[in-house]
């Protein structure tokens, strides 16, 4: 039963999340954006979610220097550290720790403010006023997403390095010289790809996710709020799944 | 009753151009059957009201008429593509204010069918807005938001962002529920305002005879998803057929089961 409904559920969102998407395409390519909801969904973003993306990549950092810099400089490897901070964060922790910041609150939020505007039946409102409800509710939120998680994810990114620094050089002997210079010196471009990528991937699917099982909500604040937490979970699994994909895709076949 | 009669006396005898024509439609949710066969024209200068018991399938009809689901089999036909509804619950967007509801198909983008919309001055815009607000009874309530106004002028401002394009169709949905009795003949007018200054068709879903009484020009009577019975709202009141006593005389007693 329970395997039954969730299979059901994610076949069939996954669908519309397609066809949501192609109509988004179409609609961003005859030029159709409504920038009003554009720059307020991304003021949303980039203003309300950074603070929380920004304590989450810095503490995250910290953690790591605080439990490998010891070690590490007591082997003899001080000048790795840099670049293992850099390393984790732009692979994999910084998109991930910034992706969790906005889907706890920009997500959630859309989820929340399109299942109760179909309920209400404003998004009724919206077609009989001859506004396509894709159009003016969905490509703006996903597009911000899809523009400012990339943005967000390079601050972050140098906040989780910069918290590591702060950690590095305050428990062990190791200089900010070179921490920094492990640093430049051992980060990829493949490493800035992966980090944008993967940044633009999640704000692409917490984006269509969150507003497609939103715009999909009927019955009452009951349902509403179970949207909510769909969105969320749904957000959480596919980034996780793309997440490996995207790091097969980079860095699986090369060995290393 | 008198000084409560209609502002503006109906003409059932106009001949005009049928405005809305549905055709034998059906329409069922997931396997269960909520319209079935219903055929309807209303014309220019009509109000057609459509009643009956909860459930029987009004609001899926209006539904159905303004194109936000599409029926199983049959036809609806528009002969304007100007057309409004006013929801039961005002559906106002609670992000907006009061102006930008009211001015929303002015300001906004439009997707379907009439392609580019016209450009409007700010100063065109504010006097249009206001000249709705004022046409349903308010005034200086632009900058406020909905959830700062009661449920009545929600309503009237719902009315108001409806006829914003001088609709050519305008469809009800329970209009008067809920308000009280001031309220409720205030809106009854409105609806007569409108169909007057506008020519508009106009399909009125009730089940407050108030409603029925002063506005409509003529009555269908929905029960199972069939229109059962049809005439004006006078023969309603003295109707010997089943459905229409029943529902006239508010009886427990007759063809159709209390839901």
């Amino acid at each position: 039963m329970w395997f039954a409904d969730v299979t059901r559920f994610s076949v069939e969102h996954t669908g519309l999340s397609l066809l949501n998407t192609r109509s988004c395409v179409i609609f961003l390519m005859q030029g159709k954006l409504n920038w009003r909801q554009f720059f307020q969904s991304a003021a949303f973003c980039g203003i309300d979610a950074l603070g929380l993306a920004l304590v989450m990549t810095t503490f995250t950092g910290m953690v790591i220097a605080l439990q490998m810099a010891q070690e590490m400089v007591k082997q003899g490897a001080g000048n790795f550290v840099g670049a293992l901070m850099s390393l984790s964060m732009l692979r994999e922790l910084a998109p991930i720790m910034t992706g969790f910041s906005i889907i706890a609150m920009v997500g959630s939020a859309y989820a929340a403010e399109l299942a109760s505007m179909k309920i209400s039946n404003q998004v009724d409102a919206l077609q009989v006023l001859h506004v396509n409800p894709i159009r003016y509710l969905l490509l703006p939120r996903v597009l911000a997403l899809m523009v400012m998680l990339p943005l967000m994810t390079v601050i972050t990114s140098f906040s989780g390095i910069m918290g590591g620094l702060f950690i590095s050089s305050t428990f062990t002997n190791l200089s900010a010289h070179v921490y920094l210079d492990s640093v430049l010196h051992q980060t990829e471009m493949r490493d800035v790809f992966s980090c944008l990528l993967k940044s633009l991937v999640f704000g692409y699917l917490i984006g269509i996710i969150s507003t497609t099982i939103g715009l999909n909500t009927s019955g009452g604040a009951k349902q509403a709020g179970i949207a909510t937490t769909q969105a969320v979970v749904w957000s959480f699994i596919m980034m996780a799944v793309f997440d490996y994909l995207i790091t097969y895709f980079i860095y699986g076949s090369s060995g290393q | 009753m008198a000084a409560n009669a209609p502002p503006m006396r109906k003409n059932p005898q106009r001949a005009d151009k049928v405005m809305i024509e549905v055709k034998d439609v059906y329409k069922s949710f997931n396997g269960r059957p909520v319209i079935q066969g219903v055929s309807l024209d209303v014309r220019e200068h009509e109000v057609v009201a459509i009643i009956g018991t909860s459930g029987c399938g009004k609001s899926t009809l209006l539904k159905l008429i303004a194109n936000l689901i599409e029926p199983d089999e049959g036809e609806i036909i528009l002969r304007d593509e100007n057309f409004s509804l006013v929801f039961q619950y005002s559906a106002l967007f609670d992000s907006l204010n009061i102006f930008e509801n009211v001015a929303f198909s002015l300001l906004e983008e439009i997707d379907e069918p009439q392609g580019k919309r016209k450009k409007y001055k700010q100063s065109e815009m504010a006097k249009i807005v206001s000249e709705k607000l004022e046409m349903v009874g308010l005034e200086g309530i632009e900058r406020k938001y909905p959830n700062e106004l009661s449920g009545g002028m929600k309503k009237r401002v719902s009315f108001a962002r409806a006829i914003v394009g001088n609709p050519k169709i305008i469809l009800y949905d329970e209009p008067t529920a809920g308000l009280d009795p001031i309220a409720s003949t205030m809106t009854e007018d409105y609806i007569l305002k409108l169909r007057n200054e506008l020519n508009a068709a106009s399909i009125v879903v009730t089940h407050q005879f108030s409603t029925i009484e002063r506005t409509a020009d003529r009555v269908c009577l929905l029960h199972e998803g069939k229109i059962c019975w049809e005439g004006t709202p006078e023969e309603l009141m003295q109707s010997d057929d089943p459905y229409a006593r029943q529902f006239a005389h508010a009886s427990l007693e007759g063809p159709m089961a209390p839901n």
